[in-house]
């Protein structure tokens, strides 16, 4: 696993997750831009700290990143299942904070 | 910052061979315009580097969260974890500073008023090498290539000058390399972090959004064009920053082989100086907000 495997998926999620927010209307979208700055600020955290792909943490939230761009993908073509998105990147949120804090 | 050290290694090793043998007829308006470039890279970098830092500034305002103002509301961090890039920008600028620097001493070894050129440019690399960090290994290291620089100074004679060169830019080349190779890689990470601001900026000005047909809408706008378009030129001055670093190499390479050779192309050399002189006026060339 690559050091910037971490800094780069989030990016790509905060990304995601951006056009999830203009998608949708309410407290949903308002949800989302709150998560889309928390998601963006990490990528920035990750860019700017050296961090160890080894451990054990870092790997899980690679792994829930990949987990959660795919959720974000669903939700940008199924309203339904947005709800979900929002829960998996909070659990990004939270793994990825755990690996940069 | 391992990769840092071993290039400038690298240097000082080269810097040692400056004492070996040589004769005349060295090209000097290469060696002038090879370091006229580098200080043009550096000064677009340093100036991009600061719009960058006052974008940072912005950011933080933008995404701060909605709770009581403290004095540590706006600080680049979340949670306590810092994305204040600015000592990533200033080490980048310290990595570049000792190109520069090297480039200094090869135009005042290659010129006539040999002595006290050299004497001044070894002891500007030494320092700019003294900037680097506060690592012990980047002091240490530091210390040796001033005590070098010293001894280097003194020894060099002007009919030793291009076989100094010579010694001097094989030795280095490797390092050259290095170096711009870590500049590139960290370039790519200073973009994508511009971008991430940018988003946010779009994000946030498309959230709270006047009304379309009022004239609140068109200050706003006005407002938010000025910032995109700020944050165009940050992101075309770092692709044309990078575009310029990765030339210099090979542009170092052959100033190297047209020592021995008069027929060696030059066509690298010239592109650097081209893309140089552009740098030199990047900001001033774009059309004002």
């Amino acid at each position: 696993m690559d050091p910037h495997d971490l800094a780069e998926q989030t990016t790509g999620l905060a990304s995601r997750v951006n056009n999830l927010a203009v998608q949708t209307t309410g407290q949903q979208s308002r949800q989302l831009m709150e998560q889309q700055d928390v998601l963006s600020k990490l990528a920035m955290v990750a860019i700017v700290k050296e961090l160890d792909a080894g451990q054990a943490d870092y790997q899980n939230a690679v792994a829930l990143l990949t987990k959660a761009i795919d959720q974000v993908d669903t939700a940008l073509q199924k309203a339904s299942e947005v709800a979900n998105a929002i829960n998996l990147v909070a659990q990004v949120i939270t793994a990825v904070s755990k690996v940069v804090g | 910052m391992k990769s840092i050290i071993r290039g400038q290694v690298w240097i000082i090793a080269a810097l040692l061979a400056f004492s070996v043998t040589g004769c005349a007829s060295i090209p000097t308006g290469r060696y002038q315009t090879f370091s006229a470039a580098t200080e043009n890279i550096q000064s677009l970098i340093v100036n991009t580097d600061t719009r960058i830092e006052e974008r940072q500034r912005e950011f933080a305002v933008i995404t701060a969260p909605n709770e009581k103002l403290t004095t540590s509301t706006f600080k680049p961090n979340l949670d306590g974890a810092s994305y204040d890039i600015t000592s990533q920008l200033r080490s980048r600028e310290a990595t570049l500073d000792v190109l520069v620097k090297y480039a200094k001493v090869l135009d005042a070894l290659a010129g006539k008023d040999l002595n006290s050129d050299v004497d001044k440019s070894a002891q500007n690399l030494a320092a700019s090498l003294k900037g680097l960090s506060a690592s012990s290994e980047v002091n240490t290291f530091s210390k040796v290539l001033a005590t070098l620089s010293d001894s280097l100074a003194g020894a060099v004679t002007e009919s030793k000058r291009k076989e100094a060169l010579r010694s001097a830019m094989t030795t280095v080349q490797p390092a050259v390399v290095a170096i711009t190779n870590l500049l590139q890689r960290d370039y790519d990470k200073v973009q994508i972090f511009v971008n991430l601001m940018r988003d946010r900026y779009i994000a946030h000005a498309n959230a709270d959004r006047p009304p379309f047909g009022t004239w609140q809408r068109f200050k706003f706008d006005s407002e938010i064009a000025a910032g995109l378009a700020e944050y165009q030129q940050i992101d075309d001055a770092l692709d044309a920053a990078s575009a310029a670093i990765n030339k210099l190499p090979e542009a170092h390479q052959q100033i190297l082989e047209s020592l021995d050779n008069k027929e060696t192309p030059l066509n690298m050399l010239h592109d650097v100086v081209d893309q140089a002189q552009h740098l030199r006026s990047f900001y001033r060339n774009l059309p004002s907000k």
